[in-house]
């Protein structure tokens, strides 16, 4: 089966762009194939092309978890934590449960910033203090148990940028989390993503959700993309039958309520 | 008439051994056919009310009166009896089902449990609850894991029409659903609700469906409730600090920044 057939997309450096998509639209598939971590058993076509002049080429026997094998023909490519900052929707499967977070972060700016330990922990001090915990000091030697799950999708995103990448990935991030924690990450990642000139992958289910954060909608469906456009365009004149039948359903706080529609009453 | 009067329920659990108040002092009614929606951020109390209601777990103080009888003090074979009039569902019916039982079998259980319906009437009831639902009776004979997940959640709420509740507790059943399918399954709980008058406890962490399904809503905060009215009258216009923050916090697609 297909996960993804011949998309085609630009992505502009230093936008918002949003994927979304229902379940088996192939958007969480795009965000692995982008950041390389497709299973290596998967068959994959097409390029990947990185125009960016900031992204360099990997150093030699640098590449994650075979990264750069996977790429589908990738030319320039890039390496995911050092040039790609990548998100989960859970944060409790993303953290190593048994090392402290201030380690985890610091370990991705040792890893790709020849860093040394002293330095790494400094620099995860200041991440975590950027993605607002508390009490940054403290939360350098907590374990991911310790903390709720808004600010353990903190610490990841700490992770995440902790190498300066160019390009972050949010896949579903805020999925997991009640309202009001997603909309504090919201925030975050907006604030971030601004501070660090960073460009923006917002992989969700939620067209709303994607239209409060990004410039520009991709709406994927089936494997095919179905229409891309600036988000005001896709949410007021969607060209698509698909993207006006998920604008449709969306319940939002305006929409006409089911319950007068039916006619019933308490 | 009330289906549902919870008075002054609490539960407290251990925190890193200091008490933690889950549910603290909450009381609400359920009238037939009525839907109250429970609102609230995680760790409100919403899932630990519909457990105590289902009586999964049992609560430290409080009182629970069911179709008019204290529901707390009963046992054996008079709450089994009562329990076939109060059914649930759940956000992930792979998780509430055995996945590799076939769909014919989950729903054969209630119908056998509850002397429902004997043996050789089953496989009709059966076919009859699939279609009340929307699905093919030759479903019946697939098995759970081989489902889709909207198909999964309308065999969930057949399992729980089947001993004809008069109450079904909700509890996040509708969010791993797509939008696409979410609306289809509103549309039958809707349905479902004025045809056989069933009363909805409804808990969810999206107002958005909230507004558009339910009669009356709890605002639930630390365990207490915060606020509590008529659903489209609170979320328009929240008096207590959470509702406002939950109203603000709901992603809007009318309000898009430039």
């Amino acid at each position: 089966m297909a996960a993804l057939k011949g998309v085609h997309l630009d992505v502009e450096a230093g936008e918002k762009l949003a994927i979304i998509g229902e379940c088996g639209s192939g958007k969480s598939t795009l965000a692995l194939a982008i950041a390389g971590l497709l299973p290596g058993t998967s068959e994959i076509g097409g390029s990947i092309e990185w125009k960016q002049p900031n992204l360099q080429s990997p150093r030699s026997g640098r590449t994650e978890g075979g990264a750069k094998d996977r790429q589908p023909n990738a030319i320039n490519s890039c390496t995911l934590g050092r040039d790609i900052g990548f998100v989960f929707q859970d944060p409790s499967s993303s953290l190593d449960p048994v090392m402290p977070v201030g380690k985890q972060i610091a370990e991705v700016a040792r890893t790709h910033l020849d860093l040394g330990w002293s330095r790494s922990l400094a620099r995860a001090k200041t991440l975590l203090e950027r993605v607002r915990l508390s009490d940054p000091e403290a939360a350098l030697r907590a374990y991911p148990h310790q903390l709720s799950g808004g600010q353990k999708q903190r610490v990841a995103i700490a992770a995440a940028i902790a190498a300066g990448p160019k390009l972050l990935i949010a896949d579903e991030a805020t999925s997991a989390l009640d309202t009001i924690v997603q909309a504090e990450i919201v925030t975050l990642i907006r604030r971030l993503v601004a501070e660090d000139r960073m460009t923006l992958l917002f992989i969700s289910h939620d067209i709303a959700l994607a239209a409060t954060l990004a410039e520009r909608i991709a709406v994927l469906r089936h494997g095919d993309l179905v229409e891309v456009g600036e988000t005001r365009q896709i949410v007021e004149v969607p060209r698509h039958a698909y993207t006006r039948a998920l604008l449709d359903a969306h319940l939002g706080l305006d929409a006409e309520p089911l319950l007068d529609r039916q006619g019933a009453s308490a | 008439m009330t289906v549902l009067a919870v008075s002054n329920l609490s539960k407290r659990y251990r925190r890193g051994g200091k008490p933690f108040p889950a549910v603290d002092d909450v009381s609400f009614e359920i009238g037939p056919a009525e839907t109250l929606a429970l609102a609230g951020p995680s760790g409100s109390g919403k899932s630990t009310i519909a457990r105590l209601v289902l009586r999964l777990i049992e609560p430290d103080a409080g009182r629970i009166d069911f179709e008019g009888m204290n529901f707390l003090a009963l046992s054996g074979a008079t709450l089994r009896a009562k329990r076939a009039r109060l059914q649930m569902v759940f956000q992930d019916p792979l998780a509430a089902f055995n996945p590799r039982a076939t769909v014919a079998r989950v729903l054969d259980d209630p119908l056998r449990i509850h002397g429902i319906a004997p043996r050789a009437k089953r496989p009709r009831q059966i076919a009859a609850l699939l279609e009340r639902v929307g699905l093919e009776p030759g479903l019946a004979q697939r098995a759970i894991h081989e489902i889709s997940g909207g198909q999964r959640q309308r065999v969930a709420i057949a399992r729980a029409i089947a001993t004809r509740p008069s109450l079904i507790v909700l509890d996040e059943a509708l969010s791993a659903l797509d939008v696409s399918v979410r609306g289809q399954i509103l549309e039958l709980l809707l349905d479902l609700q004025r045809q056989e008058r069933i009363a909805y406890l409804f808990i969810s962490h999206d107002l958005g469906v909230i507004r558009a399904v339910a009669h009356r809503i709890v605002i639930l905060d630390g365990g207490r409730i915060a606020e509590t009215g008529d659903a489209r009258t609170v979320i328009a216009a929240p008096q207590s600090a959470i509702g406002t923050a939950l109203v603000a916090a709901t992603p809007r697609l009318d309000r898009i920044r430039p």
